[in-house]
């Protein structure tokens, strides 16, 4: 798994790619508390080139998701693949957190 | 029958998917990523309780095709010789509904296996557990 981020419009996007599995998600959550402790407050997770999700990985969204109600700062997810979709909406996740189809849509849902 | 033997240990999961993309057959390969999804959830249980701390088990872990209530399906299976433990019978099905708040972190795994499955069977036989769950043809797109 690789994670990249960077800021365009005040917003913090984090790019992940490769798998999001039991093996891979702790980097994950570190890449979030950094994030987080450096008091990022609008953040975006673009997951174009996540190929793959497993429970682990779905635990390590919801933690974040968490993490961010409780520091106030917006948290939305934004073009996935199929597989990462369908675990979303399988895990009732589409419902609890913001999902957008592509990072424009994302950007413009967070002004 | 294709078949793979693994230390049960978290760094054995990219040896496993390397198995999983060698060994499933052409008509089912639309499944791989549900496949790796079950096989991982699986795996992750059996390395987690299976054995007591400290031991190091193992897991086999195989793929056949059979045909099934009227249907070509792929099987796979997990066996391991530690304690007896049903997944799909001990395992409370997650609450949907909740807000983010609300939502427990976890107890999504086998769910999810159910919910990408079409059947899954846990029998324990000589000292093993034997899990196998199985997938239907995806459908042509």
């Amino acid at each position: 798994m690789n994670i990249t981020t960077r800021i365009q419009d005040g917003v913090t996007i984090m790019d992940i790619s490769g798998r999001m599995d039991a093996t891979t998600v702790t980097q994950f959550n570190e890449e979030c508390q950094k994030l987080l402790n450096a008091g990022a407050g609008r953040i975006v997770i673009a997951l174009a080139g996540l190929e793959y999700i497993s429970s682990a990985g779905l635990r390590g969204i919801l933690t974040m998701g968490k993490a961010c109600k409780a520091a106030g700062t917006v948290l939305a997810f934004c073009s996935m693949q199929a597989m990462v979709a369908d675990m979303f909406k399988l895990s009732g996740f589409t419902s609890i957190l913001k999902v957008y189809s592509d990072l424009d849509e994302a950007l413009a849902g967070m002004r | 029958m294709p078949q793979l033997h693994v230390p049960a240990r978290l760094e054995q999961l990219a040896a496993v998917n390397s198995f999983l993309k060698e060994n499933i057959p052409d008509r089912f390969l639309p499944a791989l990523l549900n496949l790796e999804l079950v096989t991982e959830e699986l795996l992750v249980n059996v390395f987690s309780y299976a054995y007591p701390e400290g031991t190091l088990g193992t897991a086999e872990i195989s793929l056949r095709q059979i045909f099934f209530d009227g249907q070509d399906m792929l099987c796979f299976s997990v066996k391991d010789w530690g304690a007896p433990f049903n997944p799909f019978a001990e395992a409370p099905a997650p609450d949907l509904s909740l807000d983010a708040e609300s939502r427990p972190i976890g107890g999504l795994g086998i769910y999810l296996i159910r919910s990408v499955t079409t059947h899954q069977a846990y029998s324990r036989e000589d000292g093993a557990n034997h899990i196998d769950v199985y997938f239907s043809l995806p459908e042509q797109e």
